[in-house]
């Protein structure tokens, strides 16, 4: 019974990271076509630049919100150079997020050297909240609160405001939306940078968890893909049930048959993808 | 007000608009008949920036907006009722109507749509992918209107609708002539557009084939069995 509360404690947490990530890059896949492959970098270097700004400052708040900031400017400015220019060129627009992938990849060697580190947590959100024999690290409970945080944020957005409501408006019909009048490179940019925010907040977060080292953004792309395609792309409720089925089935997959781990991971999306090719939540 | 001038527009290698030039003034209801497949939905799409011409270009209030973006030519005061009315189906009917309103603000309140289509009112929160066809099509004109256009494009709003609904269109587009709003209608119903435009064209393989009032257009056999088969 142990085993499974503190597994299921476990997914759930992974899954509130994973849905940080992957919420960004399903609004991005789903306005605008781009399987935006730099998703990952984003990530890694939120870790990075909160590394940085931790060891000269020593606030964790300052981090969180330099690094967020800092790789949205990041992503403004890939947007705005490149991939604004390749709307509806899936192929250029794989390479060239692919490409600043591998670029941004061997910045962070240059910059941050090829050691593991792990970003230092402050005090108040270190140790465990102990319930008999089980153990709840207070930081992954922290995690929680900062996805459904991010969650009801973005649902209220999304489904409550008049910006929201044009995002969606672009998701339907991106023609169509520039046929009302709304501004889809402005609210696209916005979008991307907003993903890429997002992306950044989990590679802080996670790197007072997993830690910050080279190849932990290749090393989590994948997952946050199988949840946007699992999902539905550009729904944020696939994201959201897309991140816990995948947190889960990744944890009981490692827990239970670590040989197969890969396996309990990609079949379970195989099979829903036969059921519902779209994803969970999403539209044709 | 507007002035196409001899464009030529292309998907992808086929030549679709053979240089088309056309012209209408302030307050004018201006129809393009043709058969399908004869240039008149890329007309439109050519017009409003969704499918910019090679060649050629489209004046709108003395200003060249061939290579605006759509949302740009809105803003300038381009309305668009598109062909297969393509609402919004995610969103509710109010919110069809809230992301197309303007900030800059004109006589088409939300409000004041909502009066001229009640329907929609009593619809408002319902998703628009919900709604009937003859709705959507209404949500499709309400929702042109509160981008508070000088010229509104309309391609074909009585398409795929019941004889009902198409006398209905009729009336709201008589009724938006009357307030004096141009309008250059798209329409495969010759009764109606012949009864609301002021002058008409014609459209074939991608060419104007005829120009006149519209009671010449019906006196015209050899014009309406030739191009219009009837």
């Amino acid at each position: 019974m142990d085993f499974w509360i503190s597994q299921l404690f476990n997914g759930v947490s992974y899954g509130a990271l994973l849905f940080l990530l992957a919420g960004g890059l399903s609004l991005i896949f789903g306005m605008m076509r781009i399987v935006n492959m730099t998703h990952g970098s984003y990530y890694l270097l939120g870790g990075y630049v909160a590394l940085t700004v931790i060891w000269r400052s020593g606030s964790f708040l300052l981090a969180v919100v330099v690094g967020a900031l800092a790789i949205a400017l990041v992503g403004i400015a890939e947007w705005n150079a490149f991939l604004k220019r390749l709307s509806g060129q899936e192929l250029g627009q794989v390479l060239t997020t692919m490409g600043f992938a591998l670029i941004f990849q061997d910045l962070a060697l240059v910059l941050w050297g090829g050691d593991p580190y792990t970003i230092p947590i402050p005090p108040a959100l270190s140790g465990s909240y102990v319930v008999g024999q089980l153990y709840f690290p207070v930081y992954r409970i922290f995690i929680v609160v900062v996805a459904v945080i991010v969650a009801l944020t973005l649902w209220l957005a999304l489904e409550r405001t008049r910006i929201g409501a044009m995002i969606r408006a672009t998701v339907d019909d991106p023609e169509m939306a520039r046929g009302v009048g709304i501004n889809v490179h402005l609210i696209s940019m916005a979008v991307f940078a907003l993903g890429a925010t997002l992306a950044a907040l989990a590679g802080v977060v996670a790197g007072g968890f997993v830690g910050v080292y080279p190849g932990a953004d290749f090393e989590i792309l994948p997952y946050a893909f199988v949840v946007v395609i699992v999902g539905g792309m550009g729904s944020l409720k696939g994201a959201l049930i897309g991140s816990l089925l995948v947190g889960l089935l990744d944890n009981f997959g490692k827990a239970l048959f670590p040989e197969l781990s890969y396996f309990t991971l990609f079949a379970p999306m195989a099979a829903i993808l036969a059921v519902r090719p779209t994803g969970l939540f999403g539209r044709a | 007000m507007l002035e196409v001038r001899d464009i030529h527009t292309y998907y992808g290698d086929s030549h679709v608009l053979q240089g088309v030039s056309l012209s209408m003034a302030r307050g004018q209801v201006v129809g393009i008949l043709g058969r399908n497949g004869m240039g008149k939905t890329t007309l439109i799409r050519s017009i409003i920036g969704f499918t910019p011409p090679r060649r050629g270009q489209v004046l709108f209030k003395s200003r060249d907006i061939t290579a605006w973006p759509s949302n740009r030519a809105v803003s300038f005061g381009l309305g668009l009722v598109p062909q297969g009315r393509r609402v919004f189906p995610s969103l509710t009917v109010l919110e069809n109507l809230a992301v197309a309103a303007k900030a800059n603000s004109g006589p088409w309140t939300i409000a004041r749509v909502l009066e001229l289509f009640p329907r929609l009112g009593e619809r408002g929160a319902h998703r628009a992918g919900k709604l009937s066809g003859g709705e959507q099509q209404m949500l499709a004109i309400a929702r042109a209107l509160t981008t508070n256009p000088e010229l509104l494009l309309m391609d074909e709003p009585t398409e795929g609708l019941a004889p009902l609904l198409v006398r209905e269109v009729g009336r709201v587009i008589e009724n938006l002539k009357t307030q004096g709003l141009s309008i250059l209608l798209v329409e495969q119903n010759l009764p109606l557009a012949l009864r609301v435009a002021d002058h008409v064209h014609v459209l074939s393989r991608g060419r104007v084939v005829h120009s006149s009032a519209p009671d010449a257009l019906w006196r015209n056999e050899e014009i309406k069995s030739r191009y219009l088969g009837l």
